[in-house]
């Protein structure tokens, strides 16, 4: 790279900035301030790569100003770096946000270095188009919507949401989801984390890993920020939902992953701005093991055709 | 639920037509040995009763057994016998009994199902009964209460537990901040100190160069233009990039020293009693500890006068202060206003710790102090935040108060004595 790659932080603490401007330095080009308004008007005026904002701060929440910068500066890759890990922010960041990586404070200096790089490499390969507008609905129409539900209730929570029911794939365990995924990934999964079959968020991460264009909308009972920030980083979801959403809610997500989704078919090197990290942990290893063999299934098939 | 069938002693019953003189040999007989009356029944029905003291009133007039010997028993039989229902309960038995029964005691009373004769009861039997029921239910109280007692505990105890953990989640929070930069800093110092290891090394070669009478001109002038990128007036200074991030570490460590040091203070488990507390000094500690309850959405308005110092238990007026900021945060949507003020009275120090939040309806306003009252979903508020400060005021000897008005804030108004004894709140403290 010729021109140096910029970076913006936005943090209330001075010290805060010092520091990392003081570690970025030397590899990019450094913008800092305080102020979330001028952090705005920064974006306005002038092209930055990668976003680093901390959430809690005078004037305007992270989540705030990440939803701004999106509308103003789609290209720039968004990132939170906060000390304080509450659901509201995690959630927002998610699904208001839609930010690449949620980072707690202290933070490890390497994995900040690679996590940063990262974002730099994605921003200067892919751009975002301005708004989703421009995508034709009948793009949409051709998508296809599973749902992954034990009980039931989101796959009628979905057909209330006036979904047609021949276009909605509707898979009772992670047995019959993986079967089905073989032969054609979908567009969107809807899935709740926690099934009958327990914590299947080790799958939602492998699923992502393995077809980053399809997209996630997870429901989940908002309560645990760890597993929530894993969705961010290692799954990438599209959006959370409360168990309790409305059939609306519901459907307004689905549309929009849908729209995002006709995006990612038309651009495909966008499907970059959702890589993830490598999951931290298993969570469920009867559902690891499902995975494993499906992945293996699918390599030996690749390999066939190949 | 207990009946007095557990009571019943299935005589056989006489009839109206056995004589007076049957009566009485009966009345002796192993049979009828502790029954203080006989049941008269006919066709199944009890129609009547007879005393074993009748009988004997009989024999013992003047020719009595001659006289009435041979009369049927009927005839002397009372006709209203106590006649009590055998499914009854023991209360239900022993109130008619008692209703009808004659002192000193000379009778027992007939059990029936329905209009049928059963057997006889006797009434201390149903005294006894009525005592050891009695009995149970007093332990079935005690053990109620303690269970009461425990679960109460229980739930002051999750209570203090929830305040602990919501005060360390919230310490933590405030300790990542610093801990960010600290960390950052010494990891970035640590990258800057290799390039200054480069340096020196730079500066050595060059030094051992010169001093080598071996040393070829091209291999000086390649060690001199080593050595002056790395050292040369273009080449970075690092040391005072250096100054700043082991300044501010330093600073950090500090602020974290100071965060620790207030939750060590607030959570003193010794409960206690200091003389010469100031409490602006347990307010500011109490603020520090809430911080990231208010941070950045309350702003929060000192108005403290110097006042004298008091004796109290700090660590628990600490907890009444970090209640009342926590409610006050917790009524406040988005952005609003805390106003503390400490002025001294002559009776003691006015401590007013006022919000601009939603208020209370008038309705529950004299509720908030009670135990177990939130207004809370389930899982975010136990309601115990209010009474335990109410608990810890009256301990002081103090008095707390409230004012409010829906849409424009609350007031909480405590009055701490001078005077304030505080030995007895070593026994009470929850
Ligand atoms: N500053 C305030 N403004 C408005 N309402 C208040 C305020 N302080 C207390 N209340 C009301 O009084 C109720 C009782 O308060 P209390 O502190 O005893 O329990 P809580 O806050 O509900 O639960 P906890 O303290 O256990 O989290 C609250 O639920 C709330 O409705
Ligand atoms: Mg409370």
């Amino acid at each position: 790279m010729t021109t140096r790659a910029r970076v913006l932080f936005v943090d209330d603490d001075e010290r805060i900035l010092r520091s990392l401007t003081l570690l970025f330095r030397s590899r990019y080009d450094v913008t800092s301030t305080v102020d979330a308004q001028e952090a705005l008007e920064k974006l306005r005026h002038g092209q930055f790569h990668v976003l680093v904002s901390d959430q809690r701060m005078p004037a305007m929440t992270g989540v705030e100003l990440l939803r701004e910068a999106r509308e103003i500066a789609p290209d720039t890759v968004r990132m939170l770096l906060t000390g304080y890990s509450d659901l509201a922010a995690i959630v927002g960041s998610i699904n208001e946000g839609e930010i690449f990586r949620f980072i707690n404070k202290p933070w490890d200096v390497g994995n900040l270095q690679a996590t940063l790089q990262q974002a730099v490499e994605i921003a200067c390969t892919t751009s975002a188009p301005k708004a989703d507008g421009i995508i034709d609905i009948t793009e949409k129409t051709l998508a296809r919507l599973a749902v992954l539900d034990t009980e039931g209730g989101l796959h009628r929570l979905l057909l209330q949401g006036s979904y047609d029911a021949s276009q909605l794939r509707h898979y009772t365990s992670v047995k019959q989801l993986l079967e089905g995924l073989q032969h054609a990934p979908p567009a969107v999964l809807v899935t709740d984390v926690t099934t009958a079959e327990g914590d299947i968020s080790d799958l939602v991460k492998g699923l992502k890993r393995e077809h980053p264009e399809m997209l996630t909308l997870v429901v989940t009972a908002f309560q645990d920020a760890k597993l929530l920030t894993e969705l961010i980083n290692e799954a990438q979801v599209y959006r959370v939902l409360p168990r309790t959403a409305s059939a609306t809610l519901l459907r307004s997500a689905v549309e929009a992953a849908f729209t995002r989704h006709a995006l990612l078919q038309r651009l495909p090197s966008l499907t970059r701005r959702y890589t993830v990290d490598t999951p931290s942990r298993t969570a469920n290893a009867g559902i690891s093991a499902q995975l494993g063999g499906y992945l293996q299934r699918l390599r030996a098939r690749q390999n066939s055709l190949a | 639920m207990e009946t007095v069938r557990a009571l019943v002693n299935p005589v056989p019953s006489i009839t109206p037509y056995h004589t007076v003189n049957e009566v009485g040999d009966l009345l002796l007989s192993d049979v009828y040995r502790d029954a203080l009356s006989l049941p008269i029944v006919e066709a199944g029905k009890p129609v009547g009763a007879i005393t074993r003291h009748t009988v004997m009133r009989i024999f013992l007039n003047r020719f009595g057994r001659e006289i009435f010997g041979d009369n049927p028993v009927g005839k002397f039989m009372d006709r209203e016998p106590i006649i009590v229902q055998a499914n009854s309960s023991i209360e239900t038995a022993s109130q008619q009994v008692s209703e009808r029964i004659r002192l000193p005691l000379t009778e027992d009373f007939i059990l029936a199902d329905g209009e049928q004769y059963v057997g006889m009861g006797a009434v201390l039997s149903l005294l006894s009964l009525l005592q050891t029921q009695l009995e149970q239910r007093s332990q079935a109280l005690a053990e109620a209460n303690v269970r009461i007692r425990a679960s109460q505990a229980q739930l002051i105890q999750s209570e203090k537990m929830a305040s602990l953990g919501q005060m360390v989640a919230g310490v933590a929070h405030e300790i990542n901040t610093p801990l960010g930069y600290v960390g950052g800093n010494l990891q970035t110092a640590q990258l800057l100190l290799e390039d200054l290891r480069q340096g020196q090394q730079a500066g050595r070669d060059l030094l051992a160069a010169l001093l080598a009478p071996a040393t070829s001109p091209e291999q000086l002038e390649q060690t001199v233009a080593h050595a002056g990128t790395l050292l040369g007036a273009d080449a970075p200074d690092f040391t005072a990039d250096l100054d700043t991030l082991f300044a501010d570490a330093l600073y950090g460590v500090e602020q974290i020293t100071d965060l620790v040091g207030n939750l060590k203070d607030f959570s003193r488990l010794d409960r206690a009693a200091s003389e010469n507390v100031d409490i602006v000094d347990c307010i500011e500690s109490a603020l520090k500890i809430g911080h990231s309850h208010l941070k950045h959405r309350v702003e929060v308005v000192r108005d403290f006068d110097a006042v004298r110092p008091i004796s109290c238990i700090p660590s628990q007026l600490n907890q009444v202060f970090l209640n009342l900021f926590a409610n006050a945060a917790q009524a406040i949507e988005g952005k609003g206003k805390l106003l503390i003020r400490v002025k001294e009275e002559t009776a003691g120090i006015r401590i007013q710790i006022q919000d601009n939040g939603r208020g209370i309806p008038p309705d529950v306003l004299d509720r908030v102090f009670d135990p177990f009252f939130t207004t809370k979903p389930v899982g975010q508020g136990t309601g115990l935040g209010l009474s335990i400060c109410y608990q810890i005021v009256q301990q002081h000897k103090g008095r707390i108060d409230v004012w409010s008005r829906e849409g424009v804030g609350t007031r909480f108004s405590i009055l701490l004595p001078f005077t304030g004894e505080t030995q007895a709140t070593v026994e009470q403290a929850l």
